[in-house]
């Protein structure tokens, strides 16, 4: 094979670099890893490389005309690095100093930028707080450019706590764990121990919605208003259960920034108007929102081409729930489902066969939502929805009870297992469905609570003793007209027929014991 | 709010770099890869692996690594492990830098005492090489050298060791710069394990054979092609 001396060399090269590309590295880069945390370089050094890399990127996107990462790059090379290198400063206790002097250090000016063709304006009409105009400009941030405000007072206590543990502030991170509820604090009930700021939820809905109400920071970017969204986006931008999409959407935020000549006042006025005046925000109702669900739900099995089997159903609750910034656990999709196919044969039920109002019977339907939750509950014998589908005419007697708001708490609903074979528990509902009056209505239903609790409370009992003593003493404290008007026939015969036989083995049993 | 202990701060920050690349954010990127302390370990071990380069060439190595890896997830390519992609790639930047300035002295020792006693203080590393462009040149043998590889492989035996080395080829001449043995094994549907031997004994096969065909050095073996700290004597 005749070959020149320069291809020779070149394939030597070539061999060494397909060798190369191929190598396995996994433990010299574990070690390269191991090595960069243990001997950092040098602030110096690092802002040498940096420098370097920066210069190198912005020269390679202008080459090929990227415009976007020429944009991203763009500014002063000195900012960028600063920038840079923050983030790790921020993120490694590690790197930093006592942070109330690197706080006191950061009084720069924190820069908004234009992104998605918005500019930076002054945010017109000037807003108002506590009574005070104050002016802003309107513009994007890096999230991560931003300093959760350690002087919220919702944190207060939290704050207090780890400086007396400390001796110190904590740095932005801790601030961030305290408020993801990550931070062990003593005496914090076990009940709010878990995402006690709701930033988890509030996370999901931000990763559906985006931040739509803009957090207010000051010129240095410290933040006065915004803590539990701007954590939220720290959440998303750092757990797994968010795709790189939604980290997207919260990479950057649109804030109001107060000018650099705002005034303490004009500080204060912020921080009083958000913070303490409340915005009287109402959340939609459950059963507003469970409709909402239900509807997209239907539209979703409408789209597929054939019945769903229950993998795909899990997997189609998955996404419904995660579009509806209610997380990865479809429960309460689940229940949402479940109500409101109760809610809606309550609906049909009341429009069609009592010819009520639909808007009435939705006002009604909006109003004990709630109760629709306990009626689905227990679809197996035993359960209250087990008992209601055994029967239309009861199902509808409780859809009427539920309709004129004689149910006085969900424990009542619950109770209703018991009932539906109880025939007198149930003739006890049914007169409180007569009953126009509200007073006499709830003790009809009460009285049919107790018949269904007195039978449980038998069942309960494995004795014979018991059994007859609860019964000889509502025999003896019937009312003498129940028997001619509330028993019927066929029941006294039962009774006779029942007291006869007892007789029979009394006499002898007592007769032998006397003996 | 639960989280995976295993997922630690620096594998974190690697995958949001990689996330932040593939969103088009360089700033982002850097901001990560700073935080992970990759870059450090980086540099720190290219100083050791080749100390004859200066220090700018070092951090411009580096940066050049850090390009790549911007431009080749920007022109949609799959890079399965970021870190080993910045050390390949800074390896072999390196590595280029250091043959160039053996070419040099192999060619004109005399000139490049002049170039050195000139101030080159205003010289920064981005500015190109002085003297003819052997561009053309390198092309026209690296194309070579691959054409005759690819005349080698059925020499090579068995079939999927035939077929690993010619997928390193393609990977070559497409400027590939770092190929992962699980893109190899997912590409030619064979494991990872069967992927691992037909490369080492495809390379060594390879080698011996462009050694009978004397298209390397007798004396070469295939640990001198591999890149050692023993190819930067200085």
């Amino acid at each position: 094979m005749s070959v020149t001396t320069d291809v020779k060399q070149e394939f030597e090269q070539l061999i060494s670099a397909a060798y190369r590309i191929s190598m396995d590295v996994g433990q010299e880069v574990a070690e390269l890893l191991l090595e960069g945390k243990e001997k950092p370089l040098a602030p110096d050094e690092a802002a040498r490389l940096l420098k370097t890399v920066i210069t190198v990127l912005r020269r390679s996107a202008a080459q090929r005309g990227d415009k976007r990462a020429a944009k991203e790059l763009e500014g002063d090379i000195q900012l960028l690095i600063d920038q840079v290198i923050s983030v790790r400063r921020r993120l490694d206790p590690s790197e930093r100093e006592d942070p109330t002097s690197n706080i006191e250090a950061r009084k720069q000016n924190l820069q908004l930028i234009p992104r998605k063709g918005i500019l930076v304006t002054p945010v017109s009409p000037r807003p108002c707080f506590h009574g005070r105009d104050v002016a802003m400009n309107g513009g994007f941030v890096k999230t991560t450019d931003i300093a959760l405000w350690d002087g919220n007072e919702r944190l207060e206590i939290h704050l207090g706590q780890f400086e007396q543990k400390n001796g110190r502030r904590p740095y932005p991170d801790e601030l961030l764990s305290i408020m993801l509820s990550e931070m062990d604090l003593p005496g914090i009930p076990e009940e709010e121990r878990k995402d006690q700021f709701e930033i988890v939820q509030l996370a999901r809905s931000i990763a559906v919605n985006g931040v739509r109400k803009p957090p207010i920071i000051d010129s240095d970017g410290t933040l006065l208003d915004g803590n539990r969204r701007v954590a939220a986006c720290f959440y998303i931008l750092n757990t797994d259960e968010f795709n790189s999409e939604q980290k997207q959407l919260v990479e950057y935020l649109y804030v109001w920034q107060l000018t650099e000549h705002a005034t303490e006042d004009e500080r204060n006025a912020v921080v009083v108007a958000l913070n303490f005046e409340p915005d009287c925000k109402q959340d939609w109702p459950e059963y507003v929102k469970a409709r909402k669900v239900y509807a997209e739900w239907q539209a979703m099995l409408a789209a597929e081409p054939r019945t769903p089997g229950s993998q795909r159903q899990a997997a189609m609750k998955r996404e419904l729930s995660m579009r509806f910034a209610l997380g990865p656990d479809t429960a309460v999709v689940n229940r949402y489902l479940k109500m409101v196919d109760w809610a809606k044969e309550f609906e049909l039920y009341q429009i069609n066969q009592n010819n009520k109002d639909e808007y009435e019977v939705k006002h009604r339907a909006n109003r004990y939502f709630q109760y629709f939750d306990e009626l689905a509950k227990g679809t197996r014998p035993g359960g209250v929805a087990y008992a209601l589908e055994q029967s239309e005419a009861f199902k509808h007697l409780v859809f009427d009870l539920l309709f004129d708001g004689k149910f006085r708490n969900w424990r009542q609903i619950r109770e209703l297992k018991f009932i539906y074979d109880n025939e007198e528990a149930r003739e006890a509902l049914e007169r409180a469905r007569k009953e126009p009056d509200a007073e006499m209505a709830e003790d009809h239903l009460e009285n049919a609570m107790s018949l269904a609790r007195n039978q449980r409370a038998e069942m309960r009992e494995l004795g014979a003793n018991s059994r007859i003593e609860v019964f000889v003493k509502w025999l003896e404290e019937l009312p003498i007209k129940s028997f001619r008007d509330a028993i019927r026939p066929e029941n006294l015969r039962r009774l006779l027929k029942a007291l006869k036989l007892v007789e029979t083995h009394a006499k002898t049993i007592l007769g032998e014991a006397q003996s | 709010m639960d989280q995976n202990p295993a997922v630690d701060a620096t594998t974190l920050a690697l995958r949001q770099a990689t996330e932040a690349v593939a969103a088009g954010d360089p700033r982002g990127m850097l901001e990560h890869l700073y935080s992970s302390y990759f870059l450090d370990g980086l540099a720190r071990g290219i100083q050791r692996r080749w100390p004859s380069l200066s220090r700018d060439d070092t951090e411009f190595v580096i940066a050049q690594a850090v390009d790549a890896l911007y431009r080749s997830v920007s022109d949609g390519k799959k890079i399965l492990n970021l870190s080993a992609f910045l050390w390949k790639v800074a390896d072999r930047k390196a590595n280029d830098f250091y043959e160039r300035r053996l070419r040099e002295r192999a060619v004109d020792p005399e000139e490049l005492q002049r170039l050195s006693d000139q101030d080159t203080s205003s010289r920064g590393p981005f500015e190109g090489d002085t003297g003819p462009d052997p561009e053309e040149d390198y092309d026209k043998h690296r194309a070579e050298a691959i054409r005759i590889a690819r005349g080698l492989l059925p020499r090579l035996g068995q079939q999927n060791v035939q077929a690993v080395l010619a997928y390193l080829l393609d990977a070559l001449e497409a400027g590939v710069m770092d190929v992962q043995n699980q893109e190899i094994a997912d590409a030619l549907a064979i494991s990872i394990e069967t992927v691992r031997t037909s490369l080492s004994r495809g390379f060594a096969r390879l080698t011996r054979i462009a050694r009978e065909e004397g298209l390397v050095r007798s004396d070469v073996e295939l640990a001198t092609l591999a890149p050692t700290a023993s190819n930067d004597p200085e």
